[in-house]
């Protein structure tokens, strides 16, 4: 059970983790927020998505002998960025709602 | 700069990837579906839907059962007899008079039957230093001991699963070959497609459904090969590695055989395991007092574990020996932690030696690629990975036709209809012959003589139907239009998956209620819902296909606002 | 320097000189290369690696698989540069030549440890 507790982590990580490193790409950026009045922050977004994918190697590991450990998490973070593409294609605002606050500098606010 | 270099690379890509891609989608989907190539054996067997058995007693179950009712197969005897008997030395021995020389079991933790087997010795060989055997098998109920009929084929382990590494092509081992070079030019199209595609990191995520066809169907084979690259590279690798010793790089067998004949002789030696009989009869000692020792001194390298192999060599002999193998369903590794027994007083006889680093690797590596740990979400995993390659390659199908079909149009070539007929054939073609098997595995009456035979005919004529249907349709293609086999073919898919499910129910009363949640049975319920989700998919598909895409809605709605 | 000149030339008319390689060897002796000579060539190289790392005292069977698991990488290498390559004669001299040369030595090897 302790198991699929730490696997089930390990797939929430590499989701929300890929997520993040999408919305760092520009051309992403503006599939989930056409307004031109807010700017991400790449650099947060992508340092920290890639926290989120180490954070999922370590669930794995937790989970499983080594060997087996990479193996499951080299498939998870496939998955998880197919995951990510496909609701980048069809429901791009999905992305938004996982994206947070501190990661996105309103441009008004700013003047 | 690196033009000439790129147009080259590109170059390679396309046709390495064209010509070999469709082998490569059977490699993928069929080795995508021999993840659960035992849970579709329970579904085409369904005498065999019970739990997974443990290696039962060799002493009270296994030896008795193989020694009255294991013999020698027929048609092997018929094709390597003459071949290995010296007729020099008189007649050759009856099938059934061949004097039995080797027993072997093999189960893993998915397994409820058991397969064993033996090999019996040619008495008078023409060449003493072979092998000259000629094998036999059964399976094994291990609960009860009952021998199960062998014409029922295991679609699952026997069917899909050699089907994707050597196509079940026999003759002079060509389907090994083919599945080689086919698995060398996915290398070669991993690399160059790397090398073409520019913007691999910036497009990462990319898929846009909306774009005219060759543009989402470029997206959609750079996402699918770019997230799954490890995978995709890994398992051709492996696979190749898997067959290299025998099949594509035999040096033991050839060039270097006297160097590795003196290093197996060293190695023999070493393990103390005898090479030949001695010729004099000897029973042999409790084989379970055997399997408790070998248990007994994995748990003390703290590996306790489950039997997973377990062979007899020389049976009866005074030189006869028992191996001990663990079954590997908690690494990566396969069966290993080989111990050997003297079979005449069971002590113990040599213990494999801790793996050396390289063979640790090999071991990581083909384990990798051959799976029998116990894992269900990696399990699952590696059927994404086996469709993310098929879609992969499909892709690129489309994308190859879609680029040159107008132009092909215009010149009035067929080059594009061709390799869109061929699409259709290895993309839903190769899934309509697949669940067509397991309909009609459903239909076939249970006692019909060689019913396994009938299915493999089955598999081969749908497959061929769906080729035919797909060169028949493929005229609009060479006008630069969608060959309207890709449709129908979906529909057809999922009227014939939705039948399988429906017959599994009618024929054995295992309804998806009763396998989920009455009386739990994962590997039938696994398949039924595979096959209703791809029924789902199918239908989702067709519909798709049967309305105009965005692209060509909006660029309808463009001429019509140009023409107002 | 005068290379750098040389190269960004070389470099100029590549891919003029691929697309007529490809028209005047054809594309069949461009794949025959890659394909069979890489072959080869891939033969010669796990064979003379293999006697080589018994030599140096590894077990045969450990030697072997260390090879085989190079073979391939190898076999794509030079399989891509054939392809690569801006003149075929020069594949085949490498390919050919190599097998060929590594093979024999290779044999020797084995005679060497043998005896």
């Amino acid at each position: 059970m302790n198991e699929s507790l730490w696997l089930t982590a390990a797939v929430l990580f590499a989701v929300l983790g890929m997520g993040w490193l999408a919305l760092s790409l520009r051309t992403h950026w503006q599939q989930v927020c056409p307004q031109q009045d807010l700017n991400p922050r790449e650099g947060h977004l992508r340092a920290s998505g890639a926290c989120l994918l180490l954070l999922s190697a370590v669930c794995c590991f937790e989970a499983d002998h080594p060997s087996m450990a990479v193996l499951v998490w080299v498939m998870i973070l496939a998955m998880a960025a197919v995951v990510v593409a496909m609701t980048l294609s069809s429901h791009p605002g999905l992305l938004r709602s996982i994206c947070p606050r501190a990661f996105i500098e309103d441009v008004h606010s700013q003047d | 700069m690196f033009n000439g270099f790129r147009i080259a690379m590109t170059w390679v890509h396309t046709w390495f990837g064209l010509v070999l891609g469709f082998v490569l989608m059977v490699c993928f989907f069929f080795g995508a579906l021999s993840v659960f190539d035992r849970e579709i054996d329970r579904w085409a067997i369904p005498e065999t839907r019970f739990e997974p058995q443990p290696m039962p007693s060799f002493d009270r179950l296994l030896l008795p059962v193989l020694e009255q009712q294991l013999s020698p197969d027929e048609q092997e005897y018929a094709a390597n007899m003459p071949k290995l008997h010296d007729a020099g030395k008189g007649p050759m021995t009856p099938r059934l008079e061949l004097p039995v020389d080797e027993y072997w079991a093999y189960t893993t933790h998915r397994d409820p039957v058991l397969a064993a087997g033996g090999g019996f010795r040619v008495p008078h060989p023409k060449d003493p230093t072979l092998e000259n055997h000629i094998h036999g098998r059964v399976t094994i109920d291990p609960r009860s001991g009952t021998v199960l009929r062998d014409d029922a084929l295991k679609i699952g382990s026997d069917w899909f699963y050699p089907l994707h590494y050597k196509l079940q092509w026999e003759w002079k081992d060509l389907g090994y070959w083919i599945v080689g070079l086919a698995a060398f030019s996915m290398l070669a199209a991993l690399v160059t497609g790397v090398i073409i595609h520019r913007k691999i990191f910036r497009e990462f995520f990319t898929f846009r459904p909306w774009k005219q066809t060759q543009r989402s169907a470029l997206d959609l084979h750079n996402m699918t090969g770019v997230v799954a690259l490890p995978f995709h590279f890994f398992f051709s690798f492996t696979g190749l590695v898997i067959f290299a010793s025998f099949f594509y790089f035999p040096l033991s067998h050839t060039l270097l055989k006297p160097l590795h004949d003196q290093h197996a002789v060293l190695e023999a030696q070493r393990a103390g395991l005898p090479y030949e009989r001695a010729g004099v009869a000897v029973p042999m000692a409790s084989v379970d007092a055997m399997v408790r020792e070998a248990k007994r001194r994995w748990a003390a390298r703290d590996m306790a574990g489950e039997v997973g192999f377990l062979t007899v060599t020389h049976v009866g002999d005074a030189n006869s020996f028992v191996s001990i193998y663990r079954a590997g369903s908690d690494r990566v590794s396969l069966v290993g932690e080989g111990i050997h027994f003297k079979a005449s007083t069971g002590e113990v006889q040599y213990e494999d030696p801790p793996r050396a680093a390289v063979s640790e690797i090999n071991e990581f590596l083909t384990g990798l690629h051959l799976q029998h740990f116990e894992h269900w979400l990696l399990r699952w995993l590696y059927v994404l990975g086996g469709l993310l390659g098929a879609v992969c390659i499909a892709t690129g199908f489309v994308f190859f036709v879609e680029k040159r079909k107008r132009q092909h149009a215009k010149m009035g070539g067929q080059g594009s209809r061709v390799v869109d007929a061929l699409a259709v054939t290895t993309v839903t073609g190769m899934v309509i012959a697949a669940v067509g098997m397991l309909v009609a595995n459903r239909l076939l009456p249970i006692d019909l003589p060689g019913k396994g035979d009938w299915e493999k005919w089955v598999f081969w004529a749908v497959w061929a139907l769906t080729m035919a249907h797909a060169f028949w349709r493929s005229a609009p293609v060479a006008q630069g239009r969608l060959n309207p086999a890709w449709c129908e073919q979906c529909w057809a898919l999922g009227v014939l998956a939705i039948a399988a499910v429906l017959l599994n129910w009618v024929t054995t009363g295992d309804h998806l209620i009763k396998t989920v949640f009455t009386d739990t049975y994962w590997a039938v319920a696994g398949v039924d819902l595979s096959l209703l989700g791809c029924a789902l998919i199918a239908f989702w598909v067709g519909r798709k296909l049967m309305r105009p895409t965005t692209y060509e809605k909006n660029a309808v709605n463009r001429a019509l606002a140009l023409h107002e | 320097m005068e290379q750098a000149q040389a190269d960004k030339n070389n470099s100029a008319i590549r891919p003029v000189l691929f697309c007529e390689c490809l028209e005047k060897d054809g594309i069949v002796r461009r794949v025959a290369a890659a394909l069979l000579g890489g072959y080869a060539f891939t033969w010669g190289f796990t064979a003379l690696g293999t006697t080589c790392l018994v030599a140096l005292g590894m077990g045969y069977a450990e030697a072997e698989v260390a090879m085989l698991l190079l073979a391939f990488l190898i076999f794509l290498i030079v399989f891509l540069w054939a392809f690569a390559a801006v003149r075929i004669d020069r594949v085949w001299k490498v390919l050919g030549g190599g097998a060929v040369l590594m093979t024999v030595m290779a044999w020797v090897m084995q005679h060497l440890l043998l005896h």
